[in-house]
């Protein structure tokens, strides 16, 4: 089987510096998942953030690019990553759990009363559904199956008449994450895994500090979302936080660290770490040790 | 199925220190594998962390061939090697898992250029193989087979030959690991796993610091070696880090926690403890009033 972690960077060069971070936060990590980048922005440094590179031009509706990943490469199974997301642990668990599902996201049901893009009892009731999935769209996966194709055809459907759902519009745009969660009530396919699975965390309602290191794979926080509890997600969605400096400071360690694997070779040694040994091993040797 | 750990504490006192520390750092974990050592040592309080002995009266130059030798010492059906310079810091059950049925397996990466024991390109033109498995062999997983026992000989065949063949250290000793290797590209048998799989880690081209504590359960570090990686292995090969102290403070550390376990009870609590317990026994009782 065959699969793909992807990502979109369209227009502005931040884009692709945040999909640089999420491929080499992936590659630093050890992740053996086949990386690709879909992008409308020429860049020679794609690589080795990417095992491969689709140029397209930018699409009409960018939010719903992430649900054509077969139109742009092949592949089994497609994991959709948004590009302002770290990763931390690898993506093994994810692939397990969702294997052999058409569609699936991590949130929680939501029904009347409650609020997601608008007054989720407005588009109940013009929808005809007991309940929808709430999620967030920075992580979503599919398969390249005929179950799949149905969600996603009608999510297509959605989109076009996205005025009779009941849901507002999202800065101009026709949001993706309202699309799919109508469609999977509609089919009755993919699945909805508990926000507890912690595969993906935004960092909204963030207590205190946010705890994040990609130089030691450390990202865990408390957060008061549907409950309060302390998190620590395979993949952080920057989201909100692409505009804290934290997040681009893991940003700038990557680029470092990619830089240091091209100026020095296998197992290197730096002179300080050789001095260091030297003198501890004259240590080691008067104490007796060694 | 009898899985059994094994390792080797030949020779100089400080080896048996090291083993003792692998031992130990393997019975803090909870690992319940049966752990056998073969060894000169024989003043050594082996039973502390070790549940067989096997005295050893072998060559020293063949000292690392001695690791591939349990199928004949031991009754075990799988055999996990490992250098007595390591430490555990997770269970050994995912490593022996991966090898369940795949005969014989080492980690490492396949390469046709570059130096190791020798010009790899000239080895692969002389032997007539594409490439060598290189591969760190402080970590050999092993299986009672009769393949198996073919391949091991092989081997063994190879160090005969392994002067001839142009392999050599710096002292007499025979090298292990690139008749293994060459016998692994000869044979097509065996499995080299990738280095990202992460079972045994040398730190090999460490970045930064070297996160180690085993009070804390914790081994974590960047590194350089087939490319920039954080790395969180199940097994640390000190290797190179004998010669470090924070090495030798882990092994003091555990050898602290061995005599802890023996002079106290289960459950014991120190004075400073109950101490402590009965400030805040009477703080909580002053300020937390129901």
């Amino acid at each position: 089987m065959k699969r793909v972690v992807f990502t979109l960077a369209f227009g502005a060069p931040k884009y692709a510096k945040f999909a640089l971070g999420l491929g080499r936060s992936l590659r630093l990590i050890g992740d053996s998942s086949h990386r690709v980048v879909v992008t409308d922005i020429k860049r020679d440094d794609w690589k080795p953030a990417f095992d491969e590179v689709v140029y397209v031009p930018r699409p009409e509706n960018p939010y719903h690019a992430k649900f054509r990943a077969f139109d742009f490469f092949d592949a089994d199974a497609a994991l959709f990553i948004d590009a302002d997301s770290l990763v931390f642990r690898r993506l093994d668990s994810i692939w397990s759990e969702f294997d052999g599902q058409p569609v699936a996201v991590q949130g929680w049901p939501i029904s009347h009363g409650d609020e997601w893009h608008c007054d989720i009892t407005k588009v109940l009731n013009q929808t005809g559904f007991s309940e929808l999935n709430q999620f967030n769209g920075g992580l979503v996966y599919y398969e390249n199956t005929a179950e799949s194709k149905r969600v996603l055809e009608q999510v297509e459907h959605y989109r076009q008449n996205y005025a009779e759902t009941g849901f507002n519009a999202f800065r101009g745009h026709v949001p993706d994450e309202t699309c799919l969660s109508l469609a999977m009530a509609k089919t009755g396919l993919g699945i909805c895994v508990p926000d507890r699975r912690d595969y993906m965390n935004t960092g909204v309602g963030l207590i205190g500090d946010l705890r994040m290191d990609i130089r030691r794979a450390e990202c865990s926080f408390v957060c008061r979302r549907r409950e309060l509890r302390t998190v620590r997600p395979h993949v952080f969605h920057a989201h909100l936080y692409s505009q804290f400096l934290v997040y681009w400071k893991q940003l700038r360690a990557l680029e470092q660290l990619e830089q240091y694997e091209r100026t020095h070779p296998f197992g290197w040694m730096s002179p300080g770490h050789k001095l260091r040994r030297s003198i501890e091993r004259r240590i080691l040797k008067a104490q007796g040790r060694i | 199925m009898k899985r059994i750990v094994f390792t080797i504490a030949v020779g100089k006192r400080k080896f048996a220190e090291c083993a003792l520390g692998l031992g130990r750092s393997l019975k803090l974990i909870g690992d319940t594998t049966h752990r056998v050592v073969l060894t000169d040592l024989t003043d050594i309080d082996w039973a502390d962390c070790f549940d067989q002995v096997i005295p050893y009266t072998g060559d020293i130059n063949w000292i690392f061939f001695e690791k591939l030798t349990a199928l004949d010492l031991t009754d075990a059906d799988q055999v996990l090697f490992i250098d007595s310079d390591s430490l555990v810091f997770k269970r050994l059950d995912p490593i022996f898992e991966a090898g369940t049925g795949k005969g014989f397996c080492v980690q490492g990466e396949w390469i046709s250029t570059g130096d190791w024991y020798g010009d790899v390109a000239e080895t692969c033109r002389a032997q007539g193989v594409e490439a060598l498995a290189q591969f760190n062999g402080g970590m050999i997983f092993y299986e009672r087979t009769d393949e198996v026992r073919a391949f091991i000989e092989k081997v063994n065949e190879l160090g005969r030959e392994a002067k001839a063949l142009g392999f050599q250290r710096d002292d007499p000793l025979v090298p292990d690991e690139p008749c293994i290797g060459l016998a692994l590209a000869q044979t097509r048998f065996g499995t080299l796993w990738p280095d990202n799989i992460d079972f045994q880690n040398s730190a090999t081209g460490l970045i930064g610091k070297l996160q180690l504590d085993v009070m804390k359960n914790r081994c974590g570090f960047l590194c350089r070696r087939y490319g920039v990686r954080y790395v969180e292995p199940i097994i640390f090969h000190a290797s190179r880090y004998i010669n470090f102290l924070i090495y030798w403070k882990q092994l003091d550390r555990l050898k602290w926690l061995s005599e802890y376990e023996k002079k106290h009870g289960f459950g014991y609590m120190s004075p400073g403890h109950k101490f402590k317990r009965s400030i805040h026994k009477r703080l909580i009782k002053w300020l937390i009033r129901p």
